[in-house]
């Protein structure tokens, strides 16, 4: 295994964006006056560089619509690169979404070796790691219930639940850490201070500067598609505050210019 | 083409369990459970017997056991039908967490193969019971083996293709739905196929190049002696019996069909994933 399990080189993407709903009768029009559909170029990332070294917590922040989930997706395989290229070494865990895949007409345990089997786990696996899955998501009586009878702060509890026991070396997270109340909060908080003790990897995406104070050992800002800065927590974190309320003070002046034009 | 099959191998506990989340959810809140996807083919079984004896002038005799092939067809059409929209149904999950898409499909695929798997067990027993079996039971029994792999084979080539530009086109869902319907009647099933050769050698030839038509004749002798068929004078019309060159060709245009599927499929695969 290779020194930096997430290896990312000049990662650019572009999508191809398509203003009107496509059909078969505009295609073959189209097609028939030897005209293709106007297609619009998106770049959601551009010249991204970096290398994650083993056991390091990188947490990625920047605004909405920066580019950061399209990194992830790209990080866990969905999305091919337009240029450049992505190196993810080892057993990934995506928590792109909590419990992908979940039926609500399952029970809890349906749910559990359904979201398993997704998440790469094998059945025996599962079985093996059943009890500890259902005592982390805390639902031990509901486990035969379906999961459309389930609160929303349960369906997470369980989706998390079964996310940590895929002993990932790469753990994705995307903003899904958000749920659930203040206790199962600490308890998601804890479990991945233990896999930072197991020397997990972990690609940490969130508006919660607090929570990316916390758990991060560095700290990728991600502006307008570029790498605006890579660096030290604390660092970044600030230089990010700091501009967010500058470009909040321009908005505001702007505006205020603008009212008085 | 090796690696895709490869990494297809590696990923087949999760579609084991597309498969058993598939079997579960269709019946799951019906009492009758698995034994009501015996009720569609036997009720057009039914339908078609009681059309043929009305309205042929020259009904065959025991023609209903012979259309127990319809398992077959219909075992095709859903599993065409369905596959064609299992990416957009699986959106969502597509779009969050990687595994070959090809999986898709395929567990839809094996699903339905699920449900025919019952209805052939069905058709056995009730041979068995009709007194149609032991005696007819002969070795050709065992050609529908092959007949239902190529059947699976083609299905799952035309599903590739469909499936993807289903994504595209949702139109084509609609397309694929209404000629499958159509396709009912270029297949031998309410009508023998005997009626067909004696239309004349060439009609025969064309008809027979359809794969369907060749794996739903080659299933029909496998599972029973051909029929006596007359004409309106009633006279015996020269009966088919299992059409190895039609069948040989069947395999191998499905399996064309299925590697340019393939192929078609993995070309646009990442390309229907941003599309989704």
């Amino acid at each position: 295994m290779s020194e930096f399990p997430i290896e990312v080189q000049n990662l650019t993407k572009v999508f191809k964006v398509l203003h009107r709903e496509r059909s078969l009768k505009s295609a073959v029009l189209k097609w028939a006056r030897f005209r293709f559909p106007r297609r619009e170029e998106f770049t959601a990332l551009r010249d991204i560089s970096f290398q994650i070294p083993k056991g390091q917590t990188v947490g990625v922040i920047g605004r909405n619509g920066s580019g950061k989930s399209t990194l992830l997706t790209l990080l866990a395989g969905i999305y091919r690169p337009t240029s450049g290229t992505v190196q993810v070494c080892g057993r990934i865990a995506s928590l792109l979404e909590l419990g992908a895949g979940f039926h609500p007409e399952f029970t809890g345990l349906e749910n559990i070796y359904l979201n398993g089997a997704i998440l790469g786990l094998e059945r025996a696996e599962i079985t093996r790691q059943l009890d500890a899955i259902i005592q982390f998501a805390d639902i031990a009586e509901f486990i035969d219930t379906k999961l459309k009878f389930y609160s929303s702060g349960m369906v997470a509890r369980l989706g998390f639940a079964v996310a940590v026991h895929v002993n990932p070396e790469v753990l994705l997270v995307d903003e899904v850490l958000a749920v659930g109340d203040a206790n199962f909060h600490e308890k998601c908080y804890s479990k991945i201070d233990e896999f930072k003790r197991q020397g997990v990897t972990i690609f940490f995406v969130s508006h919660d500067l607090d929570a990316v104070r916390r758990v991060c050992d560095r700290v990728i800002w991600i502006d307008h598609h570029v790498v605006r800065e890579d660096g030290k927590p604390q660092d970044v974190i600030d230089h990010y505050e700091k501009f967010e309320v500058g470009s909040q003070n321009n908005r505001a002046r702007q505006q205020a210019e603008m009212t008085i034009d | 083409m090796y690696e895709s099959l490869l990494e297809l191998w590696k990923f087949r506990p999760l579609i084991l369990e597309f498969v058993r989340r598939d079997i579960k959810l269709r019946y799951k809140n019906s009492i009758g459970g698995i034994a009501w996807s015996l009720l569609p083919p036997l009720m057009q079984i039914a339908a078609i017997t009681v059309m043929l004896k009305f309205i042929t002038a020259n009904p065959v005799q025991n023609y209903s056991a012979q259309l127990f092939v319809l398992f077959l067809w219909n075992y095709f059409q859903v599993s065409l039908n369905d596959a064609c929209g299992s990416l957009l149904n699986n959106a969502p999950l597509l779009r969050k967490i990687y595994f070959p898409r090809l999986l898709i499909p395929l567990s839809t695929l094996l699903h339905h193969f699920f449900h025919f798997l019952i209805g052939f067990v069905f058709t056995i027993v009730y041979f068995f019971v009709l007194g149609a079996y032991p005696h007819n039971l002969r070795l050709l029994f065992l050609l529908i083996i092959p007949t239902v792999f190529f059947t699976f084979i083609l299905c799952l080539g035309l599903s590739l293709m469909v499936s993807y530009l289903n994504v595209f086109y949702e139109d084509i869902k609609i397309i694929v739905g209404s000629l499958l319907g159509l396709f009912l009647y270029l297949i031998p099933v309410i009508y023998p196929v005997e009626q067909v050769l004696a239309r004349g050698k060439f009609v025969y030839t064309i008809y027979m190049l359809n794969p369907m038509s060749a794996f739903m004749v080659t299933y029909q002798r496998a599972l029973l002696p051909p029929p006596q068929v007359l004409d309106k004078l009633d006279h015996p019309l020269p009966s088919v019996t299992v059409p190895w060159d039609f069948f040989g060709i069947a395999c191998v245009s499905s399996l064309l069909i299925f590697f340019l599927g393939f192929y078609l499929f993995n070309k646009y695969q990442w390309e229907v994933v941003e599309r989704l």
